[in-house]
């Protein structure tokens, strides 16, 4: 058993209109990971190949110390997975699920399934046909949440559902990683999500993972500078400075490598600093995807 | 499991995070340790929940609340004793201190904003007695 | 200990499908039954119904329990369970052709019943009827490996429409190129000539192959969702 509960070496697949290049990730046991990108970036592809539902061209997929796909059968023992598109048997009762999870995982936990089922406001003799949108989702995390896996694969678990939903369903999450031996990892549209809850960041665009780290360090790299330009000064370029956007005098600079003395560099030039700001994740996001789109452009 | 989780969630509820809150989370968390010192809820030598046990309590990552921590053991607002977990220093002046801080925090912001308007310290220290009185004086009105 | 995912499947497939099984097989008996009136018009009746009822459910489980879980995204849920796409395939093989099968006999069981003791048929038409209730069971299985395998409901309404013309042409081929097989099925004992028993074996020999490749091109996926 090694430290890693996903491990993903130089993981390739083309499709016809989309390539996933040399995907590289690492998820420690007991840490919680964030995978986000914009849409059609590749994180459900990238999700399906380490359940193993998907076959990689090439590159080496382990998790929870098999070979992935080939071990499949025996990884998924210990994973619970729930992805958006996934649907429950709409002619079948919420209990009806239940039993059928029962009876083929052992590890179920009946007196936890219950709790959820008051928690996230279901009720076992209800028909899929006939509940929201939003409680299918939840009775889709029910089902994985009461097995108590080893690990958790989350594609879109939020999407789509209310505030207050949403707020159980985190809640849920947070208290999985009370056990230090469990790990999950999910994919998000949400940033306030994964800002909130995730131990590690992995961004994805266009098939490529953009930035894979520790989360405080992450934001900690980002900063906004409010500055003002007196007449007749130019920026410099610093480095750790991704963009600046000026009108007239004042300027806004962008840094995703920050480092206490830039500042400094910049009242150095004769601009004067007027607040050094933490970025939110979403604010970090828009701007990497938008940086990155442009190196790559250029 | 779930049992371990209501040992400490009597005295955990009550941590907010906000989003309107433009400082990182971590932040928030350690200001919000702190206050529960200063005011005796958390009291000096008292044993804190374990950072795991904290974030599934509040429902923020473990990182951050490891970080948050780390930050307090730092400043020497908490320790971690090795196998046994984290506790509040167990110095009974904690509290004050941490008020020292806050205290010497805020004179440091004044002094900045003071030095970027080019104010000489004597006008810094006559507006600051000024704000003194004019505290001073609407607490006794409102005593 | 692990409980055996396979056997699982096949029996949620079971549970999920009753109804249609159920049906089936009331119309089926319903159809033999419509034969004890007597006369050529009920026999007309009877056993087209009798072999309609059969060719129904030949569409409508694969359906219903392989193209409908790809269509209603029920799919990942049962994939997220500790089974590969091969042995899924063997649980979907095994559960309708277990369905298919159980109902299959049950119907030949109340045929063979009908003639044997209500005297509805002649008894020289038991190996020629036999040979008959092959053609749905073929059918069958090449509705069902095409459903698997294609993962379109396209393709499997298009095997839908090819099995179910093709009934009267294999039907026509039979007779026309084997003609001893009609010669005694009107005669009052069942005759179990070589060439019954030749057509058997190919029928069989078909659905083996039909099972065969099916299974086989299900292992070589390399996606499944």
């Amino acid at each position: 058993m090694n430290d890693y509960a996903i491990e993903l070496n130089g993981v390739c697949k083309s499709y016809r209109f989309f390539d996933l290049q040399n995907i590289a990730l690492r998820l420690q046991r007991g840490t919680i990971m964030g995978l986000i990108g914009p849409n059609g970036a590749g994180k459900s592809t990238t999700i399906r190949i380490l359940m193993g539902l998907v076959h990689q061209d090439r590159g080496e997929v382990n998790v929870l110390g098999h070979r992935m796909p080939e071990e499949q059968v025996s990884a998924k023992w210990d994973i619970g997975f729930a992805s958006e598109d996934m649907r429950l048997y709409d002619s079948m009762t919420l209990g009806w699920h239940i039993n059928f999870m029962k009876s083929i995982y052992a590890s179920w936990d009946d007196a936890y399934a219950q709790l959820l089922l008051k928690r996230f406001g279901l009720r076992a003799e209800q028909k899929i046909k006939g509940i929201s949108h939003g409680q299918r989702v939840k009775a889709a995390l029910l089902l994985v949440f009461a097995r108590r896996p080893k690990l958790l694969v989350l594609d879109e678990p939020t999407t789509g559902l209310d505030p207050v939903a949403r707020h159980e369903i985190l809640r849920e999450l947070t208290a999985v990683m009370a056990d230090e031996g469990r790990s999950i990892l999910f994919s998000s549209h949400n940033t306030q999500d994964v800002e909130q809850i995730s131990d590690q960041i992995t961004f994805i665009d266009r098939g490529r993972i953009i930035d894979s780290m520790d989360k405080e360090v992450y934001l900690d790299r980002w900063r906004r500078l409010r500055l003002e330009v007196p007449a007749g000064i130019e920026l410099p370029a610093l480095p750790g400075v991704i963009g600046i956007q000026q009108t007239g005098r004042l300027a806004v600079a962008i840094a995703n490598a920050f480092e206490s003395h830039l500042p400094n560099a910049y009242e150095n030039s004769g601009a004067r600093v007027h607040a050094v700001e933490n970025m939110t994740l979403e604010e970090i996001f828009v701007a990497n995807v938008e940086h990155s789109r442009e190196e790559v452009g250029a | 499991m779930t049992s371990s989780h209501t040992v400490y969630t009597v005295h955990t509820q009550m941590f907010v995070i906000s989003q309107t809150d433009s400082r990182p989370m971590y932040m928030q968390i350690m200001e919000q340790i702190k206050q529960r010192i200063v005011v005796g809820d958390w009291a000096a030598g008292q044993a804190i929940p374990s950072i795991r046990q904290l974030a599934a309590d509040i429902g923020v990552s473990v990182i951050t609340v490891k970080r948050a921590y780390l930050e307090l053991e730092r400043e020497g607002v908490i320790v971690t004793r090795q196998g046994k977990g984290c506790f509040v220093a167990s110095d009974s002046a904690v509290g004050e201190r941490i008020r020292e801080q806050e205290l010497a925090q805020h004179l440091e912001q004044a002094v900045r904003s003071a030095a970027m308007m080019g104010l000489s310290p004597k006008n810094l220290e006559k507006r600051i007695r000024a704000v003194y009185e004019r505290v001073t004086d609407a607490e006794k009105e409102t005593v | 200990m692990k409980a055996n995912v396979v056997l699982q499947l096949i029996w949620k497939d079971f549970q999920m499908n009753s109804r249609v099984i159920i049906f089936t097989l009331a119309g089926g008996v319903l159809a033999l039954a419509i034969l004890l009136i007597g006369g050529p018009t009920p026999l007309v009746i009877g056993t087209v119904f009798f072999f309609v009822a059969i060719i129904f459910c030949a569409c409508l489980l694969p359906m219903q329990s392989i193209v409908n879980e790809r269509k209603k995204q029920t799919l990942p849920f049962i994939m997220s369970l500790p089974v590969s796409s091969s042995r899924y395939g063997v649980a979907k093989l095994a559960s309708n052709i277990g369905m298919f099968l159980a109902l299959w006999l049950v119907l030949l069981g109340v045929g063979i019943y009908m003639i044997l003791a209500q005297h509805v048929l002649p008894v020289g038409t038991i190996p020629m009827g036999l040979i008959l209730m092959n053609f749905p069971l073929i059918g069958f299985c090449l509705i069902t490996g095409t459903a698997l395998v294609g993962e379109s409901e396209g393709l499997a309404t298009a095997a839908i429409a090819v099995v179910n013309s093709s009934y009267w042409l294999v039907w026509y081929l039979l007779v026309s190129h084997v003609p001893t097989l009609t010669r005694t099925w009107n005669g009052p004992v069942a005759v179990w000539s070589p060439a019954v028993f030749k057509t058997l074996g190919v029928e069989l020999a078909v659905i083996v192959l039909i099972m065969g490749v099916t299974l086989y091109l299900e292992s070589r996926k390399h996606s499944f969702i």
